[in-house]
């Protein structure tokens, strides 16, 4: 009887850490016969309650470590200058990221929002090869046409996820040397088109029904054998729903899979103008952009074949007219001018609110204060309807960003911002240490 | 210098190699033969950056400056673009590292810090 006992406090302590003092005999006692058959069921129910709350805890003690891991990494991988311990670094922050991004799936499928460890506005490209970061097979993949667009800061980390699963499920599904291609269109409605191709047998075609609904929000994943199989598409349901994602996947007639994410214009922005990221007037020149191709002939099959392309990592495959002088794709920079027009009227034929010309470096990560135009207006209208608590809230979430401008939005209070906001700390004893 | 997102993994800059075809040292000079407007903007954004920057001869170290990426990443996209003949690895400047321009570079990068 005793020895019972103890297992079956051993095994409550293992559902459910929370009711590891729980007196044990007492409930024994109450019921001795009944117990002895079958576990008493308050414990179970909670234990099902906490069950998720258990696994997001352990979920962000895994992303905790990814992240530690990740960023001494980063300054090994800097400094070192041997090609072959460079090359097992590089193994390393592979394994590690790829650590990190099951994390997140973890914290996804538990109906979790994670947490950007650093949200930025990214670019379409950012985000695919942030997406190729954390799948296995990265190398095979090629990047096509990509329009020169950027995803919201909000909104980034999920599409990422997003095109992590699906160009996991294309390299994983497809031959070990045929490439996936993956590029991004702009669409008539502002909204941008991700797709995926991959070359490989495909998904069942009575399957392909079950999975495109499970994709736009209706239904479970299919129940057949193997659960390993839909693991990513299920992550890639729960995003789509929270951002609104359109996404579809199609066998393509000459073989392979389509895989196609419509993201909506509300989580797109204009790029920051290539290159440095100039300060002033720099940044409201045009940027150079013969790439930036509207419409183009679809990449298709015929060179999804040719997968060795030497230089593919640094270049899109579309605007390489270095060495694969057959390929359609040399075309399309003839075809920018018009496509370019295009591109700006669609934008302001709906009028969207997110189109801004300027240094999204700036203005992006510091939201709300302007870089350098207004900035002592800007603040005002974000903070004034709210109350006393929720700016100060506010303005401590923002201070790691904001370094400097957190103890003027204090002065400013006091009504002594007349000044430029960077001169106000200096006459706050408080700002000087920064 | 980041200018990426930091989910970009340096690897997939690379495509997960580390080797060159050629030795590339630190102060190696490397510049464009002929700047081809249509081929840089086929470029990813690092290496457009570079290939921009190397317009007028620029040491590998400079590079990797300006274009954000670690040295070891820079090398093996100078590496491939040279192999495409993009730009042009100066021979002379690895027989020695006490070359002439190097010297003059060195001297006047330190006359600008003083």
């Amino acid at each position: 009887m005793s020895r019972r006992l103890t297992w079956r406090q051993r095994m409550a302590r293992r559902l459910d850490p929370t009711i590891a003092e729980m007196p044990a005999h007492r409930v024994i006692e109450a019921a001795p016969a009944t117990t002895a058959a079958a576990p008493p069921p308050p414990p179970e129910e909670r234990a099902q309650d906490i069950w998720p709350a258990i696994c997001e805890q352990f979920a962000l003690r895994i992303l905790a470590s990814a992240y530690q891991m990740g960023t001494h990494l980063e300054a090994i991988e800097a400094d070192e200058q041997d090609a072959d311990r460079l090359e097992k670094l590089y193994r390393i922050d592979h394994a590690t990221t790829r650590i990190r991004r099951q994390a997140e799936n973890l914290q996804v499928l538990l109906g979790r929002r994670v947490e950007d460890a650093d949200p930025q506005a990214t670019p379409l490209v950012d985000v695919i090869r942030a997406a190729t970061s954390a799948i296995e097979y990265y190398p095979r993949v090629h990047i096509g046409h990509v329009v020169d667009l950027a995803v919201t800061e909000y909104a980034a980390d999920d599409i990422i996820r997003v095109l992590t699963e699906l160009l996991d499920n294309a390299t994983r599904f497809s031959p070990p040397t045929a490439s996936v291609i993956v590029s991004a269109y702009i669409t008539e409605h502002g909204s941008v088109l991700l797709r995926v191709e991959d070359s490989g047998l495909g998904i069942k075609p009575d399957l392909l029904p079950t999975l495109n609904t499970m994709l736009s929000g209706g239904g479970a994943p299919p129940l057949d054998g193997n659960p390993a199989s839909h693991l990513g598409l299920v992550v890639v349901a729960r995003l789509a729903m929270a951002n609104q994602l359109r996404i579809h996947l199609t066998n393509r007639q000459s073989g392979g899979t389509t895989a196609s994410v419509l993201i909506p214009d509300g989580l797109l922005c204009e790029l920051a103008p290539a290159g440095r990221p100039a300060p002033g007037g720099a940044s409201l020149a045009p940027p150079p952009r013969p790439q930036a191709a509207h419409r183009q002939p679809e990449p298709n099959v015929t060179y999804l074949g040719s997968a060795q392309m030497p230089p593919s990592h640094l270049t899109l495959i579309n605007g390489q007219p270095s060495d694969d002088g057959d390929r359609p794709a040399r075309r399309e920079p003839v075809s920018s001018s018009n496509n370019h027009s295009n591109n700006g009227g669609g934008t302001s034929g709906n009028g969207l609110p997110k189109r801004v010309r300027e240094s999204l470096r700036d203005a992006g990560s510091v939201n709300g204060f302007a870089p350098a135009a207004q900035p002592s207006s800007t603040p005002q209208p974000r903070t004034s309807p709210e109350s006393e608590a929720d700016r100060q809230a506010w303005v401590d979430e923002t201070a790691e960003f904001a370094a400097g401008f957190s103890d003027f939005a204090t002065g400013d209070v006091s009504t002594n911002g007349t000044d430029l906001p960077w001169s106000a700390p200096t006459e706050n004893p408080e700002g000087n240490p920064r | 210098m980041a200018t990426s997102h930091w989910k970009v993994r340096p690897y997939v800059l690379t495509g997960g190699r580390t080797r060159t075809r050629r030795h590339l040292l630190v102060h190696t000079l490397v510049s464009v033969p002929y700047y081809d407007a249509v081929f840089a903007a086929g470029l990813l954004p690092e290496a457009r950056t570079l290939y921009e920057n190397a317009r007028d001869t620029k040491s590998v170290a400079e590079l990797s400056a300006c274009s954000g990426m670690s040295l070891g990443v820079t090398r093996v996209v100078v590496d491939d673009l040279a192999a495409s003949d993009r730009l042009v690895v100066h021979a002379d400047a690895y027989s020695s590292p006490f070359d002439f321009r190097l010297l003059e570079r060195l001297r006047d990068g330190l006359r600008q810090l003083a």
